[in-house]
């Protein structure tokens, strides 16, 4: 099994939701996007468009930042492909960081919290102990979620329906259909990470009815 | 302060989005230990080979110094032994490995070299060739730390684990420069001179090169025009090229023919350190991603 994730750039409003989901669901702290936007405005006017791209960790079939790391700390799951950090092995090398040319990840290097100077609130207090100073994050497709056989927080609170999440290696599956039928892409194909996260162009035949 | 630094956010849209993790903050104590250790390793070879034992000490101290301030970097420096576990992948993982195995046995084999034992016997020679190879190392981790990372094109180059090993050299005839500086008048001044006349050369060469393979790529040129004239210039200039080269040249090349005596080899190797840790610190600041649109992104 290989989880992934099709994100279709046309139905996508850049509402944001897929960002606030996450850090609801995951209570990462300030500075600390698990899942965030790359928006650039392109073009001149009159021909000037925004273009909008949610990202996410990739969770590459070939991670560079797997590759990297010293301590065996970040690793890529054998049942589904997921690829994940050990707090407890992360010594906060950051070489991952380097390797990632997502820009997945982050480092933490304190806890800090939303409300300077009034401490933490009890939303803060009760998710904070996930979090490790010194060491690096990322988004991990909720993997909570995934063993409760939800899909990740940022799929299901997108109110367009953007984001398909499934079994890549399986070839009938929602992400699978996409990618062979609507001919989504991957980022950067180059750096040789073949990651599950595709993108379906924003602009594209209409056809679709799902 | 407890808001993040507003470079989190603004990078998110940065077309061509700078690395910060290996340049800023405290990423400074990153740069300083790797340029330490390079330094290190070459004045334990380049001490061996001229026979000037004060080099060879120099450079195991900076080594042993390197590692210390590496640790700072860490976010977790008492799990610091735990970055053994991946020597078949992680070029950190085997720099680790190179620097536990050449500190002890250089430490011992100074040791004998003091008068502790002999330099001669089967002990001292076991010591000194696994130094050797812990130094070998050392000398080639760093480069290739840099250079898997593909989505750092100026790092990202064949030639920037050559272009290292070729600064340690620099470095490592500094501190035999230095040395000299400390030794009495006996030492062969003419071989610590050419040595660090020829690590120059190449490394400049080598930095050149390195530059001119990729300036096809609008990363590296981004990059480079960082260290033309953006944020990184007055490193490049004023302490690379200035500090490290056209000072230490001018005294190094002044002193072939005429002595210029042991003040201006101090001088020479401290501005040739400098200009060596200038040099790092460019390259680490003036590093960029690959963008995720445009040439090598979604068009």
């Amino acid at each position: 099994m290989r989880y992934g994730m099709v994100i279709d750039l046309k139905r996508c409003i850049s509402c944001y939701a897929c960002q606030v989901a996450c850090k609801s669901e995951n209570a990462t702290p300030p500075g600390v996007l698990y899942a965030w936007a790359f928006r650039q405005e392109q073009g001149e006017y009159p021909n000037a468009r925004q273009v909008y791209l949610p990202m996410l960790c990739n969770h590459c079939a070939e991670p560079s930042c797997v590759e990297v790391c010293p301590t065996g700390a970040t690793h890529k799951r054998d049942t589904d492909g997921v690829v994940l950090i050990d707090p407890e092995k992360c010594v906060g090398c950051r070489a991952c960081m380097t390797a990632c040319p997502y820009h997945a990840r982050y480092y933490v290097d304190k806890i800090r919290n939303y409300y300077p100077g009034q401490g933490l609130t009890p939303y803060e207090t009760a998710g904070y102990g996930r979090h490790n100073a010194g060491t690096v994050e990322k988004c991990n497709f909720c993997a909570d979620r995934l063993q409760k056989g939800q899909e990740p927080a940022c799929a299901a609170n997108c109110p367009a329906m953007a984001r398909t999440f499934g079994d890549l290696d399986d070839p009938d599956s929602a992400p699978s259909l996409l990618i062979r039928r609507e001919g989504a892409f991957q980022l950067l194909p180059d750096q040789g990470n073949d990651p599950s996260v595709y993108y379906l162009p924003a602009e594209r035949p209409a056809k679709e009815s799902r | 302060m407890n808001r993040p630094t507003p470079s989190i956010y603004s990078d998110l849209g940065a077309v061509y989005r700078p690395e910060r993790v290996w340049a800023e903050g405290r990423a400074i104590t990153l740069v300083i230990a790797h340029f330490l250790s390079g330094a290190g390793a070459g004045g334990w070879l380049i001490g061996l080979i001229i026979g000037l034992r004060l080099a060879s000490l120099l450079g195991l101290a900076a080594v042993v110094l390197g590692g210390a301030i590496h640790l700072g970097f860490l976010g977790h420096p008492e799990r610091a032994l735990r970055m053994m576990a991946k020597p078949q992948s992680s070029w950190i993982s085997r720099g680790l490995w190179s620097m536990l195995l050449f500190v002890p046995t250089a430490a011992l084999y100074v040791a004998g070299a003091y008068g502790a034992w002999s330099t001669r016997s089967a002990f001292s020679v076991v010591m000194l060739v696994l130094s050797l190879v812990g130094m070998a190392g050392i000398f080639l981790y760093k480069g290739f730390v840099y250079a898997v990372a593909r989505a750092v094109p100026l790092w990202h180059s064949p030639l920037l684990p050559v272009s290292y090993i070729s600064a340690g050299l620099r470095g490592g005839a500094a501190l035999a420069l230095i040395g000299l500086a400390f030794s009495p008048s006996g030492q062969d001044r003419h071989a610590v001179q050419t040595w660090w006349l020829a690590a120059t050369a190449a490394m400049v060469f080598l930095f050149a090169l390195e530059l001119a393979m990729g300036l096809d790529d609008k990363t590296v040129r981004r990059s480079l025009s960082a260290l033309a004239e953006g944020s990184v210039a007055w490193a490049f200039f004023g302490g690379f090229v200035l500090f490290g080269l056209v000072v230490p040249v001018a005294l190094v090349i002044t002193s072939l023919d005429a002595s210029i005596g042991s003040a201006g080899l101090l001088i020479a190797g401290i501005t040739s350190l400098g200009g060596d840790l200038a040099y790092k610190y460019c390259m680490n600041t003036a590093a960029t991603y690959v963008p995720l649109l445009g040439p090598r992104g979604i068009a």
